[in-house]
């Protein structure tokens, strides 16, 4: 034991404790003061000095190597810090930590014998002897007569402390345990005969255990170097020799290593009494219904029986999967479509692919993209002219045929039939004899359903005509629309509107006339307008919101007046509730359709030949049943108009009891009140777009 | 609603109980309008009984509100539609307005020294970027059913908006939404006003001419 603070107080301590007691037998270990390699200690049987860790007697070695080659040494890399009082040698500072360190029995597994196949440089060596740990100055005490055993200490040199001289003998220890697996050789414990003849005390379990107990520890100078057969062992540990506590984890080890042994259906058990016990293993019927952790142990069971990689693992690998398959290696044309989704510009890209590195090996070079761009570009889908109204796609037909072939061989187009195509309640006359529209299929034919809008927004202003397929999942996905223009403009008047789809009728009309294929099969196209209640009311050249019959789906018209008593009359109002509908004819927008420069026809009210606000030539001849009643912005509306109505309510009430001046400021202080509210409660604010509703949350 | 909590004691009984019953009904129809699926044949029929209900009594109950053409729309023609499609939110203007969201965004990286050359790189880009491809479009197609959202049970659970901390926002912030609250309040009573406003004249004319 190497001197230190305290040292003798505790062994005055130890040495009042009873004879053969831990402490005892601790402070009966020899003392040296000071630890400076070979001249106190000497060497080992390998000449490696005592008291040195592997680091500095490595480092000596190398100084050593220089002088002798004339190379000139180096400062030491990474000295440990000094301990404290300046003690060069690290010592184990309170007295109760020594003993433990001292009186507890090594838990390491007893070392591997040397052999060649692992490659000890003192395999077959007479004096090869095992080592407790790297330490010299522990393998040390093993062979000196004087020194049974010393730990707790540390180098002489650097200072290193005993738990780090500790831990690099630890690791050395599991590399050399790790050797033969990694050259997948089994590890076997074979003596051979040097170590045989040699005394291997650390090794002699029947001298660590007692020594744990509180039985007399026989020394390692006096003690025979042989394994205890396992008779010995039964006939100790059913002596009772084996009761220490410190030991109870080694026997359930050497417990757990004997039942765990191969796969034995039975275990035979001898008790003292001569009685044999069979533990057989039985299997039990598994809980069927058992909630998730227990689930997610078996689980973690199945998998570590089956050898499968463990759960994280699994999670990993799935999430690398998404959203389907594994690893996908993407062809140009695709990585092409994904920067342009993502508004990268080619450069960028480039220097992704460079920084990748070799990750990024399967990412089209800067050349192959700008290829692969100009080839896709040049598909009439996907080609884009410049007018005078803006910027339009080619063929918004190639890209509708185009887009309808990429849900079919996906397996993705959907079916939407028609339930009730000529609906026409109060007109069935009419309606048996509606001839057949273009966009406008009977329900009994299969088809392929189209929308087509237009709408205004941003400042500076720009109008948008979208194309959508409703044959599909997510139809008003932005990623499963087509862009089919965008014309910057300062106003969307009728006119406005008029040039900037121009370019577009042609194609629809030739959408409608020549069908699409689909599956194989050519397949009608149904035309649907959806847009704004203004957009839809330029394009099919009605008069708007204020017309006389202002609903673009029937006749009735908006209020009643004597100046038109005869289309009340005919069609109601729409401030009439319960009366029956007139709905418009399904080619009512296509007979109001003029050749350039001619007259609309005007046509006396009632008559089928009245124009019903429909005053100039539309621009889509489309069935007045196929226009999408616009639920966004009939959301907007209404919610707007009942948020308003209660403002209307308080007005009246008051103006009906305290007059019209109270019931004004009654209404402006609602207004403030309610506006408070919503921010307030449900926290939005109102904006200048959304029809002059409200947007949230703050 | 906090809407008719804030109006009790301002307007007559008969009146807020007609008012809670259409916003009651304006959420029933409001539901189903703005469902993006294909809805069955009963709630194609509810929702033309809402709708009907909805407008009568809209039109009994407040005799100064006329039937808009939209609010017509969703009476008389949005029922058929369902009829005929069944779903409207699956045909609407939803996906129209999202580009101009999209359109605000990405324009500006694109070159050009006009609007229009802008506009015409951004169809460019967006024309490539159309995921046309039938190996793309199985591998981006929805696998997954639609999560359903925790609803908060609990009175403490911080999902609640009472139990949410308030942001902290500057003053010029708060004072530009407290501008614009003001602003809007002005507008819809002046909106108020002008309806009211020749309900109440034509009332009076009515009378006098009674």
């Amino acid at each position: 034991m190497k001197k230190a603070k305290g040292m003798e107080q505790w062994r005055l301590w130890a040495q009042a404790n009873p004879r053969g007691s831990d402490p005892a037998v601790v402070a009966s270990l020899p003392v040296v003061s000071c630890k400076q390699g070979a001249g106190v200690l000497g060497i080992d049987a390998n000449g490696t000095p005592r008291g040195l860790c592997d680091s500095c007697y490595q480092r000596r070695k190398r100084a050593a190597s220089r002088v002798a080659t004339g190379t000139p040494p180096c400062a030491r890399p990474h000295p440990f810090p000094p301990q404290q009082g300046g003690q060069a040698v690290s010592a184990p500072s309170p007295s109760v930590g020594l003993m433990h360190e001292a009186a507890a029995p090594p838990t390491r597994l007893p070392p591997h014998p040397p052999s060649p196949a692992r490659g000890d440089a003192t395999a077959g060596s007479p004096v090869a002897l095992p080592r407790l740990c790297s330490s010299p100055l522990a393998a040390g005490t093993l062979d000196a007569g004087t020194v049974n055993l010393v730990t707790g200490g540390g180098c002489a040199e650097c200072g290193a402390p005993a738990h780090t001289v500790r831990l690099s003998g630890e690791r050395e220890s599991a590399a050399q345990h790790a050797l033969p697996r990694e050259r997948c050789r089994d590890t076997t414990f074979v003596r051979d005969a040097a170590v045989v003849a040699q005394p291997h005390p650390e090794t002699d379990a029947f001298r660590r255990l007692p020594f744990a107990s509180s039985h007399v520890a026989p020394s390692a100078a006096t003690q025979p170097a042989a394994f205890p057969d396992c008779q010995t062992f039964l006939d100790n540990l059913l002596a009772g020799n084996y009761d220490g506590d410190r030991v109870k984890s080694v026997l359930e080890a050497i417990s757990n290593a004997i039942s765990s042994r191969g796969e034995r259906p039975e275990i035979h058990l001898k008790h003292k009494n001569g009685r044999v016990r069979v533990y057989t293993t039985q299997l039990s019927p598994r809980q069927a219904v058992v909630k998730t952790s227990h689930v997610n142990k078996r689980r973690a069971t199945a998998r570590r029986l089956h050898g499968m990689a463990p759960k994280g693992v699994a999670r990993a690998q799935r999430r690398r999967a998404h959203p389907k398959s594994g690893p996908v290696r993407l062809s140009v044309a695709q990585q092409v479509r994904l920067v342009a989704a993502l508004s990268i510009s080619h450069i960028g890209f480039n220097r992704w692919r460079l920084d990748l590195g070799g990750a990024g090996r399967d990412l089209a070079s800067l050349p192959a993209m700008r290829a692969a761009c100009r080839e896709l570009s040049s598909l009439p889908g996907k080609q884009v002219t410049v007018t005078g109204s803006g910027a339009h796609l080619v063929s918004l037909t190639a890209a509708i045929q185009e887009r309808v072939t990429a849900l079919c061989a996906a397996g993705l187009l959907i079916k939407r039939p028609v339930r009730d195509a000529l609906n026409v309640r109060n007109e069935p006359a009419v309606a048996a004899h509606l001839p057949t529209l273009p966009g406008s299929p009977p329900p009994s034919v299969p088809d392929v359903q189209v929308t087509l809008g237009l709408d205004k927004s941003g400042d500076p202003g720009t109008v948008k005509t979208a194309a959508t397929i409703i044959n599909q999942a997510h139809p008003n996905s932005p990623s499963n629309t087509i862009l089919a223009g965008v014309c910057p403009c300062e106003t969307d008047g009728c006119d406005d509107l008029a040039a900037m789809i121009e370019t577009h009728l042609l194609q629809v009309e030739s959408l409608l006339r020549d069908w699409v294929w689909a599956r194989g099969v050519r397949q009608p196209v149904r035309l649907l307008f959806g847009s704004d209640y203004a957009a839809q009311c330029d394009v099919l050249g009605h008069k708007g919101a204020s017309a006389t019959q202002p609903c673009l789906g029937c006749k009735s018209t908006r209020c009643p007046r004597k100046a038109q008593r005869l289309l009340d009359v005919a069609y109601c109002t729409l401030q009439d509730v319960v009366v029956d509908r007139h709905l418009r004819e399904a080619t009512h927008f296509a007979v109001r359709m003029v050749a350039d420069g001619a007259a609309p026809t005007v046509g006396a009210p009632g008559t089928s030949e009245h124009h019903c606000s429909v005053v100039r030539s539309p621009l889509l001849a489309i069935n007045p049943s196929q226009n999408v009643p616009i639920p966004l912005h009939s959301t907007q509306g209404v919610t707007h108009r009942y948020l308003r109505l209660g403002i209307d309510m308080e007005m009246l009430f008051r103006s009906a009891s305290d007059g019209t001046v109270a019931g004004r400021q009654a209404r402006a202080a609602f207004a403030a009140e309610l506006v408070e509210l919503l921010h307030e409660r449900v926290r939005v604010r109102p904006t200048s777009y959304h029809g002059g509703l409200f947007i949230g949350r703050d | 609603m906090d809407v008719c909590l804030a109006l009790e004691g301002k307007v007559s009984e008969t009146n807020l109980a007609a008012y809670e019953r259409a916003w009651s009904l304006w959420n029933r129809v409001r539901k189903t309008l703005n469902r993006a699926a294909i809805i069955s044949a009963e709630e194609a029929a509810q929702f033309l009984a809402d709708t009907s209900s909805m407008v009568s009594l809209v039109k009994r109950s407040f005799p100064w509100l006329p039937i808009s053409p939209k609010l017509h729309i969703l009476m008389c023609h949005a029922p058929d539609f369902f009829e005929r499609f069944g779903s409207i939110r699956l045909y609407g203007e939803q996906g129209l307005e999202a580009w101009h969201g999209r359109y605000g965004q990405n324009a500006v990286k694109y070159p050009g020294a006009t609007e229009l050359e802008r506009a015409a790189a951004f169809m460019r880009e967006m024309a490539l970027a159309r995921e046309a491809g039938s190996d793309v479009l199985a591998r981006y197609a929805p696998s997954r059913k639609p999560a359903k959202a925790r609803k908060a049970t609990k009175p403490d659970d911080k999902r609640r908006r009472e139990n949410k901390p308030r942001l902290l926002t500057c003053s010029a912030k708060n004072g530009k939404a407290e501008k614009k609250r003001k602003q809007w309040a002005a507008k819809i009573s002046g909106e108020a006003s002008t309806t009211v406003g020749a309900y109440i004249e034509r009332e009076h004319k009515m009378r006098a001419q009674a």
